[in-house]
């Protein structure tokens, strides 16, 4: 079974500098990343071992895929794959909820769920959770985490990063980490 | 208008030109498909007396409406879709079939099998659309194949969320069933495929689908359910749904033709080409690219379509405040702030936006947003247009009468959802209230109706029905204060319709210098007692000065 990362956050929270850090910081692991859209995701050149479009192969291996239309076809490639990665990552949509696609992701044949990370934006996410359209959602995807990942840490000082954390103690008992 | 030229005067017993300046009339000259003169043939004697003309007494009897107009549809959905077998709770009226309501499960599995038993060809599939749980029950493999062993048997579901198929059917879709088995959205032991699952199950299905000769009878099917509602001009609101070259051919084909007696406006959906590297401004272009083309039947105007939250058959509508019985969430199809920006980029392009919200949050994000964008550049005669109007609430008309937006409502919801998701979805309150069309009229806001066909019935004399009577499944009355008026219903489908559409100048009512456009009434329907508006007969329409009777069955 090949285990299965799901990372969730709202629009903006930070999803792609995480995988981005995710992807060439790995020690070892064969990651394959599963994204909604390369827009953002500035992987450095000299990683880069070759590129389609569709896939970024890494020179470390591993692979980074536009989900596109098709999560379905995507991951049907990797469970299938002769030489499959070590593990997989799913970047949930910023209006998706994370637990819908853990249980759809992890339900898939080959893969197994691990745990779900909602990043947080420390200096947006107290805003952001009392928004009339979002707040509900933004709620549920840090319900839905299994651990925290807070981010944007360098626009925030001492006393916001604290406020934040307790926040968050408040509303989650899951670690949370930078 | 040429110096000399022949007119044609159609006699009526009435003329409802829907001009509040001239309301009726009992003669109506045209020439060249445009209208010269209404009134009587007394009034319009010096046109007489200045060219050649013939008075055509056809509708002697009859009552002429402007050409009735459906804003809101897809052709190339019910194109899949109509040479399917309906088996619906509902009563569905089709040019080459009436469907009686099937609203039991015994009733459903007797309506498949008898259905089966009367197909011509023994290995033809057979496809079925209509099929909801609430009415139907339980549907499953083992259930299809006691219908048939040989047969590949498709039932889609209403919404299009689900399909199920018999064993013959899982032989027949060319699945890879080992493969798809891992699938968690697939059942293979139910025979049962739902969302992603379904899309796969479709996307092997759609050589079948979308096969020329297939998707031709379709359309014919869909122009011959516009005819037969008395349409003479509708909006597919995604134009085209596919957006393929083959797609736009094949409409093409099918409806720029001297026999097909409508105009089909185009409006693209604005948020394709918006990833990848050009961005949003992607969208633009593509936008613009769409409107290079048309024909005489097949155009684009300056209109555009955005989303906010998620289908109103599906559950999936934004609610806000205590939100569902059942505590299920909605979605949003698009995060709002990229609504905004793509809202933003069409606004300030100077375009006419179209805005699918089915729950009163959805309709929030879309008014909250106009409000941000009149703040920016205030636009007058924008024509913001909140497209369903599933839920909303009061206090959301009087901002849409203030922030200058009009609406095109699915009215036929209360008819057919009304008591489901009174006692389903967010209980009687709420759901009596859906489609407010009541309060739009007492705050005098543009109103047109439209059916989403197939979403509802494209017939506009159902919707102006629905609009005015709010009668439930069961007859009973949802929502009375909601009730339209009957003036307020017939606007809707004509001169408030063309206003939606941006074509006010041209048609939606009979008046000097409009394109020719009627529906021909036996009865008129400021006449009749409310609960006859559908049951009034249609005779045909005419579509810029032709007639096109309808075949009598």
């Amino acid at each position: 079974m090949i285990p299965l990362t799901v990372i969730g956050g709202y629009l903006g929270a930070g999803k792609t500098t995480f995988i981005n850090k995710m992807l060439t910081e790995t020690s070892g692991q064969r990651i394959a990343v599963l994204v909604n859209d390369f827009g953002d995701l500035n992987i450095d050149v000299d990683l880069i071992a070759d590129h389609d479009g569709e896939t970024y192969e890494l020179t470390n291996g591993c692979i980074c895929c536009a989900i596109g239309d098709d999560l379905d076809e995507t991951l049907r490639g990797i469970t299938g794959s002769a030489n499959p990665p070590d593990a997989v990552v799913i970047e949930a949509s910023g209006v998706a909820e994370p637990d819908r696609v853990a249980t759809y992701g992890g339900a898939w044949n080959g893969l197994e769920l691990a745990k779900t990370i909602v990043v947080v934006d420390v200096e947006t996410i107290t805003q952001l959770a009392s928004d009339k359209f979002v707040g509900g959602l933004v709620m549920r995807q840090i319900a839905a985490a299994d651990s925290i990942h807070l981010s944007k840490l360098d626009l925030v000082d001492d006393q916001r990063l604290a406020h934040v954390t307790n926040w968050l103690a408040d509303k989650t008992p899951r670690s949370v980490g930078a | 208008m040429l110096a000399s030229m022949h007119l044609r005067i159609y006699t009526a017993k009435l003329v409802r030109t829907m001009n509040p300046s001239f309301p009726t009339a009992n003669a109506v000259a045209v020439a060249d498909g445009q209208i010269v003169e209404v009134g009587t043939l007394e009034s319009m004697q010096p046109w007489l007396d200045a060219h050649t003309h013939e008075i055509d007494e056809t509708f002697a009897d009859k009552v002429l409406m402007p050409g009735f107009i459906d804003p809101h549809l897809h052709p190339s959905l019910s194109a899949m879709l109509l040479p399917m077998h309906f088996i619906t709770a509902m009563e569905w009226k089709l040019p080459d079939r009436t469907v009686p309501p099937t609203t039991t499960p015994e009733d459903y599995l007797a309506e498949l099998q008898r259905i089966e038993s009367e197909m011509a060809t023994a290995d033809e599939p057979l496809h079925t659309w209509g099929y909801h749980n609430l009415w139907h029950g339980e549907v499953n493999r083992q259930m299809l194949d006691a219908i048939s062993t040989t047969r590949p048997i498709i039932v889609w579901q209403r919404s299009f969320h689900e399909i199920y198929v018999n064993t013959p059917g899982l032989d027949w879709s060319g699945l890879d069933l080992d493969r798809i088995a891992s699938h968690p959205q697939v059942d293979l032991e139910e025979g049962r495929f739902s969302e992603t699952g379904k899309n796969i199950a479709m996307a092997q299905m759609n050589a079948y689908l979308l096969a020329e000769d297939r998707f031709r009878l379709g359309l014919d099917l869909t122009a011959a359910a516009v005819h037969q509602g008395g349409q003479t001009t509708i909006g597919d609101l995604t134009g085209g749904l596919l957006d393929t070259d083959n797609e736009w051919d094949a409409m093409c084909a099918a409806l720029d033709r001297p026999e097909v007696p409508f105009r089909v406006q185009m409006i693209p959906a604005g948020i394709r080409g918006t990833t990848g590297a050009s961005g949003i401004e992607g969208g633009l272009a593509l936008v613009k690219h769409r409107a290079e083309r048309g024909t005489q039947r097949l155009f684009y105007r300056n209109n555009v379509k955005l989303f906010t939250d998620g289908g109103f058959y599906a559950q999936l509508m934004q609610v806000g405040g205590v939100g569902f019985i059942d505590g299920h969430h909605g979605e949003w199809l698009m995060p709002p702030e990229l609504f905004e920006q793509l809202a933003r980029m069409y606004w300030n392009a100077g375009y006419q936006i179209h805005v699918h919200c089915t729950g009163d949050l959805g309709v929030e994000l879309a008014l909250d947003t106009l409000a941000k964008l009149q703040w920016e550049r205030p636009r007058f005669d924008h024509r913001f247009t909140i497209e369903h109007f599933g839920l909303s609430t009061p206090e959301q008309v009087r901002r849409i009468a203030d922030l200058g937006a009009i609406v095109s409502a699915n009215i036929y919801y209360v008819h057919e959802l009304g008591e489901a998701y009174w006692a389903g979805s967010v209980g009687y309150e709420r759901a009596s209230q859906m489609a407010r069309v009541g309060s739009l009229e007492r705050h005098g806001v543009t109103t047109a109706y439209h059916s989403d066909f197939t979403m509802a019935p494209c017939q506009p004399l159902v919707s102006a029905w629905v609009a005015v009577n709010r009668v439930g499944e069961s007859g009973a009355v949802m929502g009375a204060e909601e009730r339209a008026s009957i003036d307020a219903a017939m606007r809707a489908i004509t001169i408030d319709a063309a206003y939606v559409l941006g074509m006010e100048s041209e048609i939606g009512s009979i008046s000097s210098g409009k394109k020719a456009d009627f529906t021909v009434l036996d009865e008129d329907p400021y006449e009749v007692d409310p609960m006859r508006l559908k049951d009034i007969n249609i005779w045909g329409t005419v579509f810029e000065g032709h007639k096109f009777p309808l075949a009598t069955r």
